[in-house]
This record gives structure tokens, sequence and C-alpha cells, in this order.
């Protein structure tokens, strides 16, 4: 069954992107669809929220030691903060996944 | 930021300060109509009558608030000035005024050229832009006449002495923003570490454009009719401006065509190539993609920031500053440990 809040966040986009956006021109067209993104966006954070917080925790490394080198080849991390950024960019926009990707959002 | 569209028409002090600029009796502002993009400045359509002849230019002011890499109108004009006396194809310059009495800020008008520049138009129509491969091979000239202009006078005073490693500095600037909104982006900081110790190392530093990209110049039917948005220009590596324009992150829907979603590497390579005598350096070019996806990623970034510190609400920013993560994510990619450093063969060291 789906959330609730999803639920209503969906069928939001889904009016905004077709009724509203489609019975209008130019800017407010414009700003139909900017809305409509904007929903969208919140409502795939709110889908993976719990996971990408558990995902960012375990990416425990100062930023400083980054920039100076300590983990400079350090595999382990480079696969964390892929999963932390692949998460984030399928929020964003999941276009921008490839399909090796999407599984990882998808899970196992 | 009030809707200006209505109170230029019929300005009377804009029209004088028109009518001193094209050397008329008298001007009036007819029409006012302003222009879709440029988040970091408004751009309006304006229709003259002077003298009793119609003429359109733009008026081009700064928007509320400015991302920290972009240079003032002012400045901007003098390099689009500058860019015209070499004759590289920009609108041409009218006038600057300084005094935010006017209209509420400091604003350049240039002429307005025909044409189109949103880049997902621009790559998706190919009723635009004329034969693909030959509008490459012009922008390629353009850009190569760009980094031969001669840096005297003002604008040597205006851009100041050259880096002497344009390639690390860029690497320390991007640090810089972030840690000035005091926002951690791990993965962002990965990839700047890994293009910090595979930095080309320093070799020609030439006048460069900076925002050299498919979005950023007019074409109409034919082909190029102008190359606009010099706020960015300055000293740097000849790579950077191939790089910037040639990353993916700037191919929007074509990203199988390598030169700005417009052409094929080869057909801009060759235009560039001819009119400078320069070779393009492949592996320079590679990094300087990488650090596109990184600077246009921290700029998403600053957007973002506009809105949340409430220095500007506008949801446009707040989406803007959520592309920073494809682009990071485009960013890793290149960045995986053992594989980008090795390739290029030219991992530095850094003390």
């Amino acid at each position: 069954m789906t959330d609730p809040m999803l639920d209503l966040l969906d069928e939001a986009v889904t009016i905004l992107r077709t009724r509203l956006a489609d019975s209008l021109s130019g800017e407010q067209r414009y700003l139909a669809l900017l809305t409509a993104n904007a929903v969208a966006t919140a409502g795939r954070e709110a889908r993976i929220r719990e996971r990408l917080e558990e995902v960012r925790k375990r990416i425990d490394v100062p930023i400083a030691d980054i920039r100076n080198g300590r983990h400079d080849g350090d595999g382990a991390l480079y696969d964390r903060l892929r999963e932390h950024v692949i998460l984030r960019a399928w929020i964003a926009d999941p276009a921008t996944l490839s399909d090796e990707e999407r599984a990882i959002v998808s899970g196992p | 930021m009030p809707d200006m569209s209505v109170s230029l028409v019929g300005h009377a002090a804009l029209e004088g300060w028109l009518a001193t600029r094209f050397s008329a009796n008298r001007v009036s502002i007819d029409g006012a109509e302003r222009l879709s993009g440029g988040a970091i400045q408004e751009n309006w359509s304006l229709s003259l009558t002077i003298d009793g002849k119609p003429r359109s230019v733009v008026l081009r002011r700064d928007a509320p608030a400015t991302i920290a890499a972009s240079r003032s109108r002012s400045e901007e004009y003098q390099l689009l000035a500058a860019a015209y006396a070499a004759s590289i194809r920009v609108p041409e310059p009218f006038g600057f005024c300084g005094d935010s009495g006017l209209i509420g800020a400091p604003f350049a008008v240039v002429e307005r050229c025909d044409g189109t520049a949103y880049g997902p138009r621009v790559v998706r129509d190919t009723t635009l832009g004329g034969d693909r491969a030959a509008l490459g091979e012009e922008l390629g000239r353009q850009l190569a006449r760009i980094h031969a202009m001669p840096v005297e006078g003002e604008l040597a005073s205006l851009l100041g002495e050259p880096p002497a490693d344009p390639a690390r500095e860029m690497i320390a600037a991007l640090r810089n923003w972030l840690d000035a909104m005091n926002i951690e982006r791990p993965g962002m900081e990965w990839c700047l570490r890994h293009a910090l110790i595979t930095a080309p190392e320093p070799a020609d530093i030439v006048f460069t454009h900076q925002d050299f990209r498919t979005g950023n110049f007019l074409v109409d039917g034919n082909g190029l009719t102008a190359i606009l948005d010099w706020e960015f220009a300055g000293w740097s590596d000849p790579m950077s401006d191939i790089g910037w324009f040639c990353a993916e992150c700037w191919r929007f829907s074509r990203a199988d065509l390598e030169a700005g979603g417009i052409c094929a590497r080869p057909d801009f390579y060759r235009g560039y190539e001819r009119e400078s005598g320069r070779r393009i350096d492949a592996v320079r070019v590679k990094w300087w993609e990488l650090v596109a996806h990184l600077r246009w990623a921290v700029i998403a970034v600053q957007q973002g920031h506009r809105h949340a510190s409430g220095e500007e609400r506008s949801l446009h920013l707040a989406l803007t500053g959520r592309i920073a993560d494809g682009l990071e994510l485009a960013a890793l990619r290149m960045c995986e440990p053992g594989t980008n450093a090795a390739d290029a063969g030219q991992t530095r060291a850094v003390t």
C-alpha cells in the first residue's frame, strides 16, 4: 500500500504536469512545471530519506582528511561516497543515473 | 526586485542617457521585455526610436544577488568592449552607466543580435545554427581569436597579473567557495583532491572566456550570431575553455556530440587549431572537463545557497542547487581510485 503522504505528492505532480501545465503557456507553464519538479523531488527524497541519512553517517571522515590526502586511493571510502552521491543524484534527477546506478538505488 | 517592464517604457532619465550615447536629439523607449535566462543578471530587450528610426538594444543589469566568481557589470562591459575591438563576434557595446540612481542599478546597453541561445533548444533544434560541423568549426575559430586577444591598457589593469598555476588555483578557489558557504560535500572534496593531484603543470596562460559553452552564444538559421556572457572572463590555461565547452554537462540532450552537443570534437578542434596554430592537448582538456563538472557543481551549490540562506528566495535557485548532485556524480565517475591519474600519467606532488 502506498504511503499516504507520498500518494498526495504523486497526485499533486500529476495534476501540475498534465492538467495544469497543459492548459498554460509561457511563463505560467514554466512555473507549473518548475513546481511539479520541486514536488517530485521532495517526493523522491521522502522515499529514501532514512537510507540517505544512514549512508551519510557511514562517511565518517573529516573533510580536512580528504583534502590532505589521508584517504587517497581509499576504495572503500570511494564506494561509500559513490552510494551517497548516487542517492542524491536520483533524488535530483533519476535520468542522470546509469542502469547500474539505478539498481543501487533500488537496493538488493 | 521591482518589475521594471512598465517603468522602463518612457523612462525620461534613461531616454536622456541613451540620447547622449547615440548622439541623438531624441530617444524614446517604446517597449521593454524581459529576456529569459540569466540568473546572475537581468536582460531587457528595449524597443527604441532614435530620431525617428526604430532600433532594438539589450539593457543588462545585475540580479539582486550575484555569485562569487562573477564580475561586476562595469567589468563585464569592459571585457565585451575589448572583445568587440578585437573583432570577436559579440554584440556591439553602446554604453555603460555606473549610476545606480538612474534605474536602480548600474547597467550596460548593447546591440540586440538575432538568434536563440537557450542551450537545450540549440542542441535539439537542428534548424538552428546552420550546418553543425561548420558551426562547430566557427566556434573553434572564435575561441582561438578570444585566446589571442591583446591584453593591454584598461583590460590589463582589469585582469591583473596572470596566475602562476591556473589549474591549482582553480581547485583552491572552488574549495574556498565551498568553505565560504560552510557547506560540506565529501564527494566533491574527493573529486577536488583527485583533480589537485592530477593537475597539469602550468603552460600557456592566455585571456579566456571562462563560460564559453552552448547556451552562451546566439545562433540563427544560418549560424553563429554572437558570443555572450563575458562576466567570468580572465587569465587561464587555453585548454580550460576547450574543456568547459566539451564537458558532458554542457551537451544537454546530445551527449554523443562531444563538442557542446553541437558536433563531433574534430570539427571544433579543427577550427581552433587552424586559427590559433596551437595544438589541443587531449590530456589537459580531459582534466579541465572534470574541473568543468566541479566548477558548475560549486556554482549550482552557490545558487541553491542564495535561496536557502534567504538572500534571494527562489524556487528556480533552489532547484538549480540540486543540479550539483548529478554533476558531483558525473565527476565521481571520473575519479575512481587508480584510474584517471595513472591514465593521465601526470600525478603531481602535493605539498
